[in-house]
């Protein structure tokens, strides 16, 4: 994304200059005053020659999730065309998410297959991984793919934990089967 | 307060310092250390003299109540305390007149430099601590406190820090200790950015004439310029060491399951 192998990033902090506005476009993390593009957070200088933009590449993101970030969340709503979640975490991020931030995740997204029905995917209270396929005022997700889909959910019938069978999920309490759209490493998972 | 006419040999030494050894326009030292607590995304620690201040910001998230809420950008929302132990008498904990004042002129000194229009309908919430008073503590929570906000990665235009300049025995000197506040005649703190040298802060106890008033913006501004260094160097630091203990941010997300979708 950046030509500035060269030498070592240049950490500038708030306010501090970053490019002139008549070489770069203010970009992420900067704003222009006067002909000048200044650095809104600590960061890295980051210019795009492409887009001839001049970005600051946070030294520290806030934890707030972004494309492509694969989050941890719980589902909030099962809804016909779009299952809501809430997110908990995003990974590789040791921090709380402190907002609260609901993703959202259209049938369309739910795996490559056709999808007939969002409750053969996913029920209320399970935990789901996901990426973040947009994060602009509402964050958008997919669970498209292997590693993607629920991580752990619970009997809707008598709320005992469940197990893996062939494709399915099923409770030996009450002997009963529900269906998922499941991570491969669903009841072990390692991160 | 009072001071009709203080001796200024109270506050003087015969060689024209300060009872605590300063010159007139000097700062009590200042120590400024960003991120240390781990569970905030953003804090500071300042040492400023006796004073002894954590902040820590939250956010931008959920702004309950709803009713504080803006649909064009984010609330910003400090809050200063001071401990219980914080003063020699112990301190009635919670709020109080002079507290809700300080938390107001900082919640808009701060709300001067952070870029809120990206974030609409949230709320940043800042938090002051005063752990130990030895007077200039919003000055010093101010100065913390705009740490800690560059510390979380929240997008602001620039720092900001704040010193006051005072009056003792008829003479302006910067930066009052509480010995010199407690029988101070004026008092005039002042919040100034780093960039732009806006102020964004400005209260002033008692009276100065014209000449010692600008004296006192000159202390104040000369002053200012120490204490965005200090604000810089302690950013500076707080990085080097992120850049020492992971050189690649982009690292942890190379080896995810992101990559799940091409491995089908």
């Amino acid at each position: 994304m950046s030509d500035s192998e060269h030498d070592p990033p240049q950490l500038v902090l708030p306010g501090e200059q970053v490019a002139i506005s008549e070489e770069f476009l203010p970009g992420e993390n900067t704003y222009e005053q006067d002909g000048v593009i200044f650095a809104a957070a600590p960061g890295y200088i980051e210019l795009d020659s492409g887009e001839m933009a001049a970005h600051v590449r946070p030294a520290l993101r806030m934890a707030r999730p972004r494309i492509d970030d694969i989050v941890i969340g719980r589902v909030r709503d099962v809804r016909p065309a779009v299952v809501i979640f809430q997110l908990l975490h995003i990974r590789g991020d040791q921090r709380e998410l402190i907002d609260e931030l609901d993703g959202v995740l259209h049938i369309s997204e739910i795996e490559e297959d056709y999808v007939t029905s969002t409750r053969d995917k996913f029920r209320p209270g399970d935990f789901v991984r996901a990426r973040v396929i947009e994060d602009g005022v509402s964050i958008r997700l997919s669970t498209k793919g292997r590693r993607l889909g629920v991580v752990l959910s619970r009997c809707g019938r008598c709320g005992g934990g469940l197990v893996v069978h062939h494709d399915y999920l099923w409770c030996s309490e009450c002997e009963w089967k529900e269906f998922r759209k499941l991570a491969a490493d669903y009841d072990r998972i390692d991160d | 307060m009072g001071g009709l006419s203080v001796d200024p040999t109270t506050f003087f030494r015969s060689d024209g310092k300060r009872v605590s050894g300063r010159a007139v326009d000097e700062l009590r030292p200042v120590k400024i250390e960003a991120h240390v607590l781990e569970n905030a995304p953003g804090s500071c620690y300042l040492e400023w003299g006796k004073n002894k201040i954590v902040a820590a910001v939250f956010g931008p998230r959920e702004c309950h109540p709803r009713h504080q809420q803006r649909q064009d950008r984010a609330v910003v929302r400090a809050t200063y305390n001071m401990n219980a132990f914080s003063v020699e008498d112990r301190k009635r904990p919670g709020l109080d007149r002079r507290s809700q004042e300080i938390s107001k002129v900082v919640s808009e000194a701060l709300a001067a430099v952070v870029l809120t229009a990206p974030f609409p309908r949230t709320a940043i919430d800042v938090y002051m601590e005063v752990l130990q008073a030895d007077a200039g503590t919003r000055c010093a929570a101010l100065t913390a406190a705009a740490v800690a906000v560059a510390d979380a990665g929240i997008p602001m235009t620039e720092l900001v820090a704040a010193v006051a300049s005072g009056k003792v025995g008829g003479t302006v000197v910067l930066d009052l200790d509480k010995y010199e506040d407690n029988a101070g005649e004026a008092d005039l703190p002042m919040g100034i950015t780093s960039r732009t040298h806006r102020v964004v802060l400005m209260q002033m106890d008692g009276n100065f004439t014209t000449e010692q008033y600008h004296q006192a913006l000159d202390y104040n501004f000369a002053a200012a310029g120490v204490l965005h260094e200090k604000q810089r160097d302690a950013l500076r630091s707080r990085y080097q060491t992120v850049a020492a203990r992971q050189p690649q941010e982009g690292g942890a997300e190379a080896e995810d399951p992101g990559a799940s979708s091409e491995e089908e």
